[in-house]
C-alpha cells in the first residue's frame, strides 16, 4: 500500500462523512420545523428522555456537588478562604458541571437507545415500511426525538443544578460545619442570571447533539446485529466528544 | 409484451439498478393494465426484492423509468415524498411489522397516517381487515414478537391492504405459511385484485401460488425478465431455464453462482 493512497482515501472518506452528516442535519432541522408534527410520539420521547433520565442526572449532580464542596474546602482552607466554598459549588455546577455531566450521562442513556432503536428499525426494514405507508421517517422518528431532547436537557440541568447545590449544602452544613443561612446566602449572592442561562443554553445544544448523533448513526447503520452494535457505540462516542468540544466553544462564547 | 388499448396502470421501462458497481437488474420492461396481476418467479438472490423496491420507490433507479397511468414517477429521487405520490402498497418479505406497536396499531398505522383517518376510524378499519384475515380482536392486542413468522406475514398483508393502494407489491406473501393458510392468503389477494381492480405484482417461490395468482408469470434470471407468459404455459414452455426452475431440476442451464 502506498502512503499517498491511504492518506487520499481517508481524506475522501472523512469528507464524505462530514458531507453526509451535514445533509442529515439539514434534513433533520427542516423536519423539526415543517409539519406534520407527531405530538404523541413527541410526548412519549419527553417521558423517555426527560422523566426517566431524572434519577441518573440527579444522582450524578448530587454526588458531584458533594465532592465539589469537600474538595474546594480543602483547597480554600489553605489560603483561608473557606467562605468561597458555597459560591464555587454554585458557579461550577450551573456554568459547567451541570450541563456537561448531564449531557454525558444522557448521551450514554438516550444516545445509545435512540441509535439502537432506529438502527434495528433500519435493519428489519421498518423504516422502509414507514415510507410505504406514506410516513416520512425524518418527521416521524427523528424530529420528535430531537425536539424532545432539546427541551428535556435544559430541564434536567435545572433540576441537576438544584440537586447538586443541595448536595454541596449537605456537605457544607453537616460535615464542614457551615452555618446554614450563611451557606445559602453565599450560594445566591454571587450567582448571576447569565451563569444559569449559559448552562441551560449549553444543555439545549447538547440535547440537540445527543439526539442528532443517535439518529444519524441509527439511520445510517450497517446491516445486521453488528450494524446495530456499531451504531450505538458510534452514537455515544461521537456525541460525547462533540459535547466536550462544543462545551469549550460555548464557554468561550459566554466568557466575560 | 402485449398490446394495450388504454394507458397501462403500471409501466416499467428499461429499469437498471446496481449496488456498488454490481449490476443487479438491467433492461427490465413490463406493463400491467388496471386489475391485472403479474407473478414474478426467480432464484434466490436473483434480484426480485430489489426489483419491487425499485418499483415502489424505496430504491432510486440507476436508469429507466416507472409510469403509473402514463405519469412518469421516477427520477433519481427517492424517499418519502416520492412514496406519497405513488400510493403503492408494499408487503415486505420479512413482514417488517413495527415492533413497538401491537397488531391492531400496526394495521391501523396506514389508515391513520396515509389515509388521515381519526384514531377510532383507523382502529375500526384495522379490526375489520384483521377479521378478514382471520385474526381475532383479542389476538390483535399481541405484539409482533409474540406471534409466529407466518402470522406476521398475515398481519403485514392486512397492513398493506388498509391503505387502498392502486398498485400492490407482494414480496413472497405465502412463504413460510402452511398450505391452508397460503391458500387462504392467495384467495384474499385475488379477491382484492378482483373487487378493487388492484394491480398486483407478486413474488413467489410457490408454483401453485403462481398459477393461482398470476394473469401472467414472468421469470427473472441474471438480472432481467427472460420469460413471460400465461400461468398455464409455465409448464408447457420449451424455455429450458423456466422448465428447470418450475420443475425444480438440479441439472440444467441455470448455474448457481453468486
Ligand atoms: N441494499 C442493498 N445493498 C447492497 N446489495 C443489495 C441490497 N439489497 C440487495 N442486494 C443484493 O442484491 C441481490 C438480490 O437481492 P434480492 O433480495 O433482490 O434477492 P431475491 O431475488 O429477493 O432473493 P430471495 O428469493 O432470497 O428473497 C443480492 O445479491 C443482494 O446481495
Ligand atoms: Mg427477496
Amino acid at each position: 500500500m502506498n502512503l499517498f493512497g491511504i492518506i487520499g482515501r481517508s481524506t475522501i472518506n472523512f469528507l464524505q462523512v462530514i458531507g453526509r452528516i451535514s445533509i442529515f442535519t439539514y434534513k433533520a432541522i427542516l423536519s423539526c420545523i415543517l409539519p406534520p408534527y407527531y405530538f404523541q410520539i413527541f410526548l412519549k420521547q419527553i417521558v423517555e428522555i426527560g422523566y426517566y433520565s431524572l434519577p441518573v442526572v440527579g444522582l450524578t449532580t448530587l454526588f458531584s456537588g458533594m465532592v465539589l464542596a469537600l474538595q474546594s474546602h480543602t483547597g480554600f482552607t489553605r489560603f483561608s478562604a473557606e467562605g468561597a466554598v458555597a459560591t464555587v459549588v454554585a458557579l461550577s455546577l450551573t456554568r459547567e458541571l451541570g450541563p456537561v455531566l448531564a449531557g454525558l450521562m444522557v448521551s450514554g442513556r438516550i444516545g445509545a437507545s435512540i441509535a439502537a432503536e432506529i438502527s434495528t428499525m433500519r435493519v428489519t426494514e421498518q423504516i422502509d415500511a414507514l415510507k410505504t405507508l406514506a410516513t416520512d421517517p425524518f418527521k416521524y422518528l427523528i424530529a420528535p426525538r430531537i425536539v424532545a431532547s432539546i427541551l428535556c436537557l435544559p430541564t434536567l440541568v435545572l433540576v441537576g443544578d438544584l440537586v447538586g447545590i443541595y448536595g454541596g449544602y449537605l456537605v457544607g452544613v453537616y460535615k464542614l460545619g457551615f452555618n446554614s443561612t450563611t451557606y445559602l446566602d453565599q450560594t445566591t449572592i454571587y450567582l448571576q442570571p447569565i451563569d444559569i442561562i449559559s448552562g441551560l443554553v449549553k444543555a439545549a445544544v447538547f440535547g440537540f447533539l445527543i439526539a442528532l448523533m443517535g439518529c444519524y448513526h441509527g439511520y445510517h447503520s450497517g446491516r445486521g446485529a453488528q450494524g446495530v452494535g456499531a451504531a450505538t457505540t458510534n452514537a455515544v462516542v461521537s456525541s460525547s466528544i462533540l459535547i466536550l468540544i462544543t462545551n469549550y466553544l460555548l464557554t468561550e462564547l459566554f466568557f466575560v | 409484451m402485449s398490446d394495450f388499448k388504454e394507458t397501462p396502470r403500471l409501466k416499467v421501462t428499461d429499469l437498471k439498478k446496481s449496488f456498488s458497481n454490481k449490476v443487479i437488474l438491467h433492461n427490465v420492461n413490463f406493463q400491467l393494465s388496471k386489475g391485472s396481476s403479474l407473478v414474478i418467479i426467480g432464484g434466490s438472490g436473483s434480484g426480485k426484492s430489489v426489483l419491487i423496491k425499485c418499483i415502489s420507490g424505496l430504491y432510486a433507479l440507476d436508469q429507466g423509468q416507472i409510469e403509473v397511468d402514463g405519469k412518469i414517477l421516477t427520477s433519481r429521487r427517492n424517499g418519502a415524498d416520492a412514496m406519497q405520490r405513488r400510493n403503492f402498497g408494499f408487503m415486505f418479505q420479512n413482514a417488517a411489522l413495527f415492533d413497538s406497536m401491537n397488531l391492531i396499531e400496526n394495521v391501523a398505522f396506514g389508515a391513520k397516517h396515509a389515509l388521515r383517518m381519526t384514531h377510532k376510524a383507523a382502529r375500526n378499519l384495522a379490526l375489520e381487515k384483521l377479521s378478514l384475515v382471520g385474526i381475532s380482536r383479542r389476538m390483535g392486542n399481541l405484539y409482533p414478537s409474540d406471534i409466529s413468522t407466518g402470522l406476521r406475514k398475515v398481519i403485514a398483508l392486512a397492513r398493506t391492504l388498509t391503505i387502498d393502494p392502486q398498485v400492490v407489491l407482494f414480496d413472497e406473501p405465502t412463504t413460510g405459511l402452511d398450505p391452508l393458510m397460503s391458500k387462504k392468503i392467495d384467495k384474499l389477494i385475488l379477491q382484492c385484485i378482483r373487487s378493487q381492480s388492484l394491480t398486483a405484482v407478486t413474488i413467489t417461490h410457490d408454483m401453485s401460488s403462481a398459477m393461482r395468482l398470476g394473469d401472467r408469470v414472468a421469470m427473472l434470471y441474471n438480472g432481467t425478465l427472460i420469460w413471460s407468459g400465461k400461468p398455464d404455459n409455465l409448464f408447457k414452455t420449451d424455455n429450458e431455464l423456466v422448465r428447470q426452475f418450475t420443475n425444480g431440476y438440479v441439472d440444467g442451464p441455470i448455474s448457481f453462482k453468486d
